[in-house]
């Protein structure tokens, strides 16, 4: 009996034998071989695509060096979008310190500045949803949002986002926002939520037992490229978020198949409050090791 | 009296004593703060915004702040409040939206603390050209509506006591954000006394136990404080700004709501009692 031709939901043709592929596991239970050295060890992020969607990078700052890709996207007064693809600066520093951060842990990684916050409010999240549309659209493998939109008329098109983020296999890190209410994309379960913790080792991360922010990672006193190549201290979630996508971006530098939930898993399984014993456990525990079981909360 | 908490791990009877002693103690504080009327004139929305920013810079020991509003036609934001040395001299700038530390909070909606700001070139040299102060901390929060739209920017320069703006701050600013945010948008609001309340005690409820024990215990514990401690006067200043928001009308009333709300975010965040004179240090 032939298949009819046309459009139908064939996903279980995913699944036929003939087809379906092998895969690579990652080695969670198989004795405790899942570690920092395992996730990325030797691994500088090296052609990995980051995409920061903020205000621009400065590709001069010594702390940042070459960017590979730019685009920086602007609203009209009747909303619509313009692209711009030449390089361009950073209005205010703020890009420029979450991509040296990124590269701080990830040397090698491919920076992409998508600039979506400029000196207007109007069609600003319409500017921010086009920017995380264009890194999905572009190839990026990891997307740095050091900012957020509280406004709930944009919860399902950043939803929407989100979602096809994660069938493209595309890990967003979100920063978290301090205020109460609603924040997007930073609470949606399919993205990795950041708040800053007080560590300073760029890193040691932290799980968060009880989500949505699901990471904590250094942002208290950060040192910080800004603008004209100055370095300043700074504190914010925002500074937080990039230590985890630089993480990130080394882990798929030498993982490149893991998905969201496999980056998630490994993160978690990873996180230092994971790793590092106990301090009221009893002595014998090994330090700095996995012992490949989940965390419980 | 001593402010120590109640040690934590008590049993769900304890836990249940002290919610009831912490909403006994919510209802007096909120009919002491009715009956002391103590600013008597009435407080309309400029006087109150002006409040709160001298509340949040006597919270966040501060000697400068300020409130700025976006306004989106002109692409900037203006200086609504300004308190301290450089009030006069900076009430009539304007900041673009496309530069410095409040407009980039304002776009990008995350609040931001930064230190050696002077390094900052474009942000202190042009305020600070004006004003003749020029800051080497400052925090700054959006001050965000319901809706989720950045209305302006709440900021403080210049924090005493330690060497930079922390996490805490950022997160009790955030508070005082969201009661001016609540300002702001309260012609559009309209409720009853009793909603009021009942909507703040609603807002304390449905905790954890361990966090309502210890919001139970940090509520006793500033109660306490405010007999014994020499930060007293401050706390009485916090009582009377209640007092001249709750008891002056239905957007007012919604305005103690957030007072409420936001000492109450404030005590949900801080992970483990301490002093309950913490807010006002």
């Amino acid at each position: 009996m032939s298949v009819p031709a046309g459009p139908r939901p064939a996903w279980s043709d995913a699944f036929a034998p003939a087809t379906l592929p092998r895969l690579r596991s990652i080695p969670l239970l198989d004795g405790g071989t899942l570690t920092r050295e395992w996730a990325w060890d030797g691994s500088t992020g090296k052609g990995v695509k980051v995409a920061v969607i903020d205000s621009g990078i400065d590709a001069t700052h010594p702390a940042v060096g070459a960017v590979q890709g730019y685009v920086a996207i602007a609203a009209g007064r009747g909303d619509e979008l313009s692209y711009d693809e030449a390089p361009h600066t950073d209005a205010y520093g703020h890009g420029t310190a979450c991509a040296g951060i990124i590269r701080r842990l990830a040397p090698d990684c491919e920076l992409y500045s998508v600039r979506v916050l400029g000196a207007d409010l109007t069609g600003r999240g319409i500017v921010f949803a086009a920017g995380l549309r264009w890194a999905i659209d572009n190839g990026m493998q990891v997307c740095n949002l050091s900012l957020s939109t509280g406004r709930s008329d944009f919860f399902g098109l950043f939803h929407e986002l989100a979602d096809l983020a994660y069938f493209r296999n595309i890990p967003l890190v979100c920063a978290a926002n301090n205020a109460p209410g609603p924040s997007y994309p930073s609470l949606y379960a399919v993205v990795l939520s950041v708040a800053a913790h007080e560590g300073r080792d760029p890193e040691r991360f932290d799980a968060n037992p009880t989500p949505p922010v699901e990471f904590g990672a250094p942002g208290l006193d950060v040192e910080i490229a800004w603008l004209n190549g100055s370095t300043i201290t700074a504190t914010g979630n925002s500074f937080a978020t990039p230590h985890v996508a630089g993480l990130v971006a080394r882990l798929l530098g030498k993982h490149p198949d893991l998905t969201v939930y496999q980056v998630k898993t490994v993160l978690r399984a990873l996180a230092s409050n994971a790793m590092e014993p106990d301090p009221a456990a009893p002595p014998g525990v090994r330090a700095g090791t996995n012992e490949g079981r989940l965390p419980v909360g | 009296m001593s402010t120590e908490p109640p040690p934590g791990g008590g049993t769900a009877s304890r836990a249940g004593t002290d919610d009831a002693r912490f909403a006994t103690e919510l209802r007096a504080a909120l009919g002491l703060a009715a009956a002391t009327d103590a600013l008597g004139a009435s407080s309309p929305p400029d006087q109150l915004l002006d409040l709160l920013v001298r509340a949040a810079a006597r919270a966040i020991p501060s000697p400068e702040g300020a409130l700025l509003l976006v306004d989106t036609e002109r692409r900037v934001l203006t200086f609504d409040v300004v308190i301290g040395q450089t009030a006069a001299k900076v009430k009539d700038l304007v900041v673009p939206l496309g530069r410095g530390i409040a407009g980039l909070v304002a776009v990008s909606g995350q609040p931001l603390a930064v230190a050696n700001a002077q390094q900052d070139p474009r942000h202190a040299k042009e305020i600070a050209e004006k004003s003749g102060f020029l800051p080497n901390t400052i925090l700054a929060v959006p001050v965000t509506a319901p809706d989720g739209a950045v209305l302006g920017v709440l900021e403080l320069l210049e924090r005493q006591g330690q060497p930079t703006y922390d996490l805490r701050d950022m997160e009790l600013l955030g508070a005082f954000a969201q009661q001016a945010a609540m300002v702001l948008e309260q012609r559009r609001a309209h409720t009853s006394l009793a909603a009021l309340v009942g909507r703040a005690l609603a807002a304390l409820g449905g905790l954890p136990p361990a966090v309502e024990r210890t919001i139970a215990a940090r509520t006793e514990a500033f109660a306490a404080a405010v007999e014994t401690d020499p930060a007293a006067r401050r706390t009485r200043e916090l009582a009377e700004l209640v007092a001249t928001i709750a008891g002056r009308g239905e957007a007012e009333q919604r305005a103690c709501v957030g007072v409420l709300e936001a000492f109450a975010a404030y005590l949900r965040g801080t992970p483990t009692p301490g002093g309950g004179m913490d807010l006002l240090r």
